[in-house]
């Protein structure tokens, strides 16, 4: 059970590290699929009850009903190895809870943006957080349902207007190998970016 | 020590929290945005800090920029009456040396909160929820509500008693460099402007992340001649609308920023919509708690008066001040209404005097009474001084500006005691 | 006309001028939380909230786990782990963010293991 020698499992203890990758898109575009599918645990589902006076207004002079709603955000994780975890958190479908996705992106590697074909529009919304903050890389990913696409990767960049130099990819979000091959390409994309982008003062 | 939780790191929150850990209250500061993304964020309307509000924040350490800042000693009022021939007179900031200085938003909060947190307060970088304020209720001894409009500002009803009406407006501002200097006048002058035909607009010095520029800021009613905003037009289109706008309404503004370019390409510029009012100072959770709302969160001014970040810091010394003195007792809703009732003994007249600003024209004409007094500011320095000195401390208009008989009254004296 | 653009105008942060380095790792939902001495008990002062927090962490976990676990909303969570950080009955872990390249060391090692993992 617990170790008797704290001392020497504490210092171990204080190298580990975390990171993390957010997993953004339309409601049902696959987002939790993925999550599912690379994580080493069975997701966690966390629930926020948000008044509507907690949602971010630009404009004061609305005033909404104090209804509640119940925002759904979902995580996973996979252990790189002793000292490092990597976290995989699913952003609320809603995109008005700008404010829940800021906490959520804060400090990421990269965010992927997971796009079901049959329905572009919904991933609007995600890519176009990332592209108007470009505060970190991200990457577009295809989910194949009955494994195939209705668009080509070209037609959905137009479409969605994701930066050239932002890849997209298609992939199975049932499946871990494929799920895996998002990750990896995130990461790639990240390094190089690192490399190519000033740092930030 | 009495735990104390601050919900946002704006102007007055921030200016609070420094003044509580400096009398060793355990105060933490929980805001959505860390302060790398409000260095990197959008753009705020600009806003000058006022001579006695520098000395307050000097106080606790917090005038970090005014030997970088352009010192502005003087201000100049421009009033374009339409048909009539254009009025203008200058007065000085303050007593002596005094002078104002407007600093970025971004420079400032950013600067704040890590000083805060360098001090040994709690920054907490998370948005907020109301589910998360009762909670917190039973955690801290007691919750400032300090984020500016929107988000938990639903938390608190409007007040009516205290305000006349709501106005909206719309605001463009545009942070410039290659500004001429009026004639003979130093460049850090700031100028202010009032259309009968249009809104207003202010042309003032500030620090920018970039170092001294210039902000021109345009607000008029909704809907209004100068709002020429509504399909957001980008960057350089936004300003070459403004400098349109000012070269029909504004001629002198025009001269001065006909050569401006933005100072860079993206985050110069801002446009937004903006509707004054004054909420009630006290918040009622769902379970019942109670939260006390401060500065912006309560009382939204038009922004033209650019008395936001003077009510801010007056609500911090107002609120530090309340909460030392109350020593252990509970914060029960009695001391929360009284707390803000002490910074509205300021904020009443600071109210007061923008919804003037904001009513100018609605009659058509100005009322003989500021026509003479105006007549007279720009004859008799004494009364042009008195106005501009009146924007670090509102309630001296109330002995005078505010009230058209007094006014009379001191124009009068003042006449008489130059032989006119 | 004398406010033009030049470099050597630009504001440098507090940080960089007066602040001091900062000494702790900022909160975020994936930090990693471990109580410092675990083979010892809670102080009873605490609320009962921040004890559970306590005995939690004896074991390693993330901001997220433990609020999750616990059924505490994250942010309330991230204010109750910055009290016990702040009394040191907590060991707050480093981030691993990506945004300075002397991460990407780190960064290279995830790559791999991804690698490794997904194969």
């Amino acid at each position: 059970m617990v170790s008797n020698d704290f001392s020497s499992d504490k210092r171990s203890n204080r190298k580990k590290m975390s990171s993390k990758i957010v997993i953004a898109g339309g409601f049902g575009a696959g987002k939790t699929t993925l999550v599912h599918s690379v994580s080493e645990i069975p997701p966690v589902t966390t629930e926020a009850i948000m008044t509507e006076a907690s949602i971010g207004h630009d404009d004061n002079s609305i005033t909404p009903d104090k209804t509640t709603t119940t925002v759904a955000m979902d995580f996973g994780r996979i252990t790189i190895d002793d000292e490092l975890v990597m976290y995989m958190f699913g952003t609320p479908g809603q995109a008005r809870f700008w404010f829940m996705w800021d906490d959520l992106v804060r400090g990421a590697v990269g965010a992927v943006v997971v796009v079901d074909c049959r329905r572009l529009a919904d991933s609007f919304d995600a890519v176009d957080y990332f592209e108007t903050n470009k505060r970190i890389p991200y990457i577009v990913a295809l989910n194949k349902f009955e494994g195939q696409l209705d668009y080509t990767s070209d037609q959905v960049r137009e479409a969605l207007e994701v930066s050239p130099e932002v890849p997209i990819i298609d992939f199975d979000a049932r499946s871990r190998l494929s799920g895996g091959e998002v990750l990896k390409a995130l990461l790639r994309y990240a390094l190089e970016h690192n490399r190519t982008s000033e740092p930030v003062a | 020590m009495r735990k104390i939780l601050i919900v946002g790191a704006g102007h007055a929150g921030l200016h609070l929290a420094h003044g509580l850990l400096t009398h060793g209250y355990d105060v933490t500061v929980i805001t959505g945005q860390s302060s790398m993304e409000i260095r990197t964020g959008k753009p705020s309307i600009s806003q000058f800090t006022f001579p006695t509000a520098l000395d307050y924040e000097r106080q606790h350490d917090l005038d970090l920029w005014s030997a970088l800042a352009p010192q502005i000693r003087e201000q100049t009022v421009h009033l374009y009456p339409g048909q009539d021939e254009l009025m203008a007179f200058t007065g000085r900031t303050g007593e002596g040396n005094d002078y104002a200085v407007s600093v970025d938003r971004r420079v400032k909060m950013a600067d704040w909160l890590e000083y805060f947190e360098d001090r040994g307060g709690k920054v907490v970088i998370h948005g907020v929820t109301v589910t998360d304020l009762d909670y917190f209720s039973r955690m801290f001894d007691l919750i400032i509500v300090a984020v500016g409009h929107g988000e938990l500002g639903q938390l608190f009803d409007y007040d009516e008693s205290r305000f006349s009406g709501a106005r909206p407006r719309s605001i463009a501002q545009a942070h410039v460099y290659d500004v001429w200097p009026a004639e003979g006048e130093d460049e850090n002058v700031s100028w202010a402007a009032s259309a009968a035909e249009a809104g207003n607009i202010i042309l003032l010095p500030v620090l920018s992340q970039d170092g001294p520029c210039h902000s021109l800021v345009m607000v008029d009613k909704r809907g209004g001649p100068m709002d020429t905003w509504p399909d957001r037009p980008g960057p350089e289109e936004q300003l070459r609308r403004m400098k349109d706008l000012l070269r029909r309404y504004a001629p002198e503004y025009f001269e001065r920023t006909k050569d401006a370019v933005l100072i860079d390409g993206r985050n110069s510029t801002l446009v937004e919509d903006l509707t004054p009012q004054v909420r009630n100072p006290v918040g009622v959770l769902p379970s019942g708690g109670r939260v006390l709302g401060m500065a912006d969160v309560v009382v939204t001014m038009d922004p033209y008066v650019g008395q936001s970040w003077n009510n801010s810091t007056r609500c911090a010394k107002a609120y530090l001040e309340a909460i030392i003195e109350h020593g252990d007792q509970p914060f029960d809703e009695g001391f929360l209404v009284d707390t803000f009732e002490r910074f509205w003994e300021f904020g009443l007249y600071n109210q007061q005097w923008s919804e003037m600003c904001s009513t100018w024209w609605d009659q058509g004409d100005m009322s003989p009474e500021m026509v003479e007094l105006l007549s007279a500011a720009t004859q008799y320095r004494e009364i042009s001084d008195r106005w501009i000195r009146g924007w670090d401390y509102s309630p001296d208009y109330g002995k005078w500006l505010l009230d058209p008989d007094l006014a009379t009254q001191y124009v009068a004296e003042v006449r008489a005691r130059h032989g006119g | 006309m004398s406010f033009r653009r030049r470099r050597s105008n630009r504001v440098r942060p507090f940080t960089f001028t007066g602040g001091r380095t900062r000494s702790r790792h900022p909160l975020m939902v994936q930090t990693l939380v471990s109580t410092s001495e675990p083979g010892q008990e809670p102080p009873g002062t605490l609320m009962p909230e921040s004890i559970n927090i306590y005995k939690l962490c004896r074991e390693t976990r993330s901001l997220a786990e433990v609020s999750a676990e616990l059924n505490i909303p994250l942010g309330v969570t991230q204010v109750l782990v910055s009290d016990l950080a702040e009394q040191d009955l907590v060991y707050i872990h480093p981030t691993i963010t990506g945004s300075s390249p002397s991460e990407n060391q780190v960064l290279e090692r995830a790559l791999r293991g991804l690698e490794r993992l997904f194969q």
